[in-house]
């Protein structure tokens, strides 16, 4: 394994890793921070090329930039936010599907059981 | 002074016992005993560490690589800390390297688990013994690696109740 340390605070290493990896492919095992430093684990097979690619874009990194999983992670993070602003009101009133044919009411007396387990999990019941 | 062993004589029948001889066997030896050769490091640093390495890799070639001089034998070794993930289901692998070997390889000592819904921070702690050490020099690396995901080793850097102090310790017990 090829080990590649750079002097550098501050990184944001899903993303350095992401970036890493579109440009090395399999050649990069992963990336490693710690106090002032960042390793870029390289395989064994990785050219002299490779290495200086892999120097260049550590010391290039801007942790402000979110890769795209992050960006990912976050839209949904917001749209579920949204669902529960918008959404969450009175648990399911299985008293409003009484009228209605039997697979109708067993469908609503299970979005009712999901509805509780749903809460319990987020409460950590 | 750094205490020595010295492996005890066999006395003879007859034998004059000389203060050096007494200083030897005796003193140095229980010296030796009582602070036997040990390396730790406790953690309080300025950032946390992390990885996405799917490779065993060091996680601080510098601060957690401890240095025994040994008489020769037996070395325990301990590590304690708390770990985070990156909020994907992932899994965290521990090993130590002695003098550039890995002390388990294959996985390594252990892993732990991350599963979806469960905790996002667990403690993995180890005690492991490496046999037969040869007298001299030895160096132990803690590395660690992911199966997919980023892992974190909180280092006393100030995180938000997570503030805690890991510690990686070896010491020579036979």
């Amino acid at each position: 394994m090829h080990t590649v340390i750079i002097e550098r605070p501050a990184v944001n290493l899903a993303a350095l890793d992401s970036d890493l990896r579109a440009a090395l492919g399999a050649a990069v095992l992963g990336v490693s921070a710690g106090p002032g430093r960042v390793a870029v684990h390289l395989a064994d097979f990785v050219t002299a090329d490779q290495v200086q690619q892999a120097r260049v874009i550590a010391a290039g990194h801007d942790p402000a930039r979110l890769s795209p999983a992050q960006q990912a992670a976050i839209a949904r993070g917001q749209k579920l936010e949204a669902a529960r602003r918008d959404l969450r009101g009175p648990e399911l009133d299985l008293a409003a599907y009484a009228g209605q044919t039997a697979l109708l009411a067993r469908l609503a007396q299970k979005i009712a059981w999901l509805e509780q387990e749903l809460l319990a999990l987020r409460e950590g019941l | 002074m750094t205490p020595i062993w010295t492996p005890p004589r066999t006395w003879a029948t007859g034998e004059l016992v000389t203060a050096a001889l007494l200083n030897a066997h005796l003193r140095d030896n229980l010296e030796f005993l009582k602070t036997p050769p040990t390396d730790a490091y406790t953690l309080n640093e300025t950032a946390d560490y992390t990885t996405t390495s799917t490779a065993f890799v060091d996680v601080d070639a510098a601060r957690l690589a401890l240095t025994l001089i040994t008489a020769g034998g037996d070395v325990l070794i301990g590590f304690t800390g708390t770990f985070g993930r990156s909020g994907v289901t992932m899994v965290i692998y521990l090993d130590v390297e002695v003098d550039g070997a890995r002390l388990a390889g294959d996985d390594g000592l252990l892993f732990e688990q991350f599963g979806t819904g469960g905790a996002n921070d667990k403690v993995l702690h180890f005690v492991a013994l490496r046999r037969g050490l040869p007298a001299g020099s030895h160096t132990f690396k803690l590395q660690w690696r992911v199966n997919t995901g980023l892992a974190t080793l909180y280092a006393g850097a100030g995180t938000l109740n997570k503030d805690v102090h890991p510690q990686f310790w070896a010491r020579e017990v036979s």
